[in-house]
């Protein structure tokens, strides 16, 4: 069995640079006039990269958040395929706690506010 | 049929093991070696954007990204410093032999060795460009990249055997 990779439609080694820069210019776009903090949740999100293995993201996503395998993997395709997908939300530092977790298993997390 | 594996095994009774040559566990002695060097003398480059990445993307929250990455970087790389440590003290004894030789790994060890692999997968792939479907035949012999693709591409055969024996330990329920 081939190993597949995470594959993605980010295709170059500063890759990681291109998915925020779109986000930034929406967020920046629709937020402009936002000075103090809603009440929305934090989501945390898990971008599309290169080299994660699409088997490996199921794993981490089961073993952080105690998710099924059919919703684990729901997951990971989505990030496969749509390029990211929420995989948590809560309290800013609930949503730091997961990021940072995220990040020590070398997955490509990020935080925003869900408003 | 249960796969057969090339390195990697789950026993009867759960226990992961890993069988290993002396010349890959030389490898492995040396791919982790270079991952701790590289993490004992960071700097602003690619591989450690991608070991330690922004939380933050939205640029209004530029205090937030720094108070996270004050509070978060340090037990990050701490973290990653002992799991290579860890995994390096396992494989020297294998290297150093002259026989093929099985270790047992704890739950612990599995986890560890797995963050430590995929952190060398992340250096090398940024470090040479890695893209979805790239392969070694895909560069010339005399290219740079060569020799780090041909490792990485190793690496990836290695871990996602580990990955498989490791999914197979995990309930398939959970939360929806």
């Amino acid at each position: 069995m081939s190993p597949q990779k995470c594959a993605t439609w980010v295709a170059t080694v500063m890759a990681p640079d291109v998915a925020p820069d779109t986000i930034r210019k929406s967020d920046t776009d629709e937020h402009t006039e936002d000075v103090v903090d809603t009440d929305a949740p934090w989501v945390v999100i898990v971008w599309n990269d290169p080299v994660n293995l699409m088997s490996y993201v199921t794993f981490v996503l089961q073993k952080l958040f105690g998710y099924s395998r059919a919703k684990a993997d729901q997951l990971m395709l989505q990030v496969h395929t749509e390029g990211k997908a929420v995989v948590a939300n809560g309290t800013r530092p609930e949503a730091e706690g997961d990021v940072s977790r995220l990040h020590a298993h070398g997955l490509w997390a990020t935080l925003q506010q869900d408003r | 049929m249960p796969r057969r594996y090339q390195w990697f095994t789950r026993r009867r009774d759960g226990v992961v093991t890993v069988r290993l040559r002396p010349d890959e566990a030389a490898l492995l002695l040396q791919i982790g070696g270079e991952l701790r060097t590289a993490l004992t003398e960071p700097d602003d480059g690619p591989v450690m954007g991608r070991l330690f990445p922004q939380a933050y993307l939205d640029p209004t929250e530029e205090m937030r990204e720094r108070e996270y990455a004050a509070l978060v970087h340090a037990d990050l790389l701490r973290i990653r410093l002992d799991r290579v440590t860890a995994m390096l003290e396992s494989v020297e004894a294998v290297a150093r032999g002259n026989s093929v030789r099985t270790l047992e790994l704890t739950d612990e060890a599995v986890h560890e060795w797995m963050g430590v692999l995929n952190d060398a997968r992340l250096a090398i792939g940024v470090a040479v460009g890695m893209t979805e479907d790239l392969e070694p035949g895909d560069v010339d012999d005399d290219d740079p990249r060569r020799f780090g693709i041909e490792v990485y591409t190793l690496l990836t055969w290695f871990f996602s055997e580990l990955v498989d024996v490791a999914l197979g330990t995990m309930p398939t329920g959970g939360m929806e």
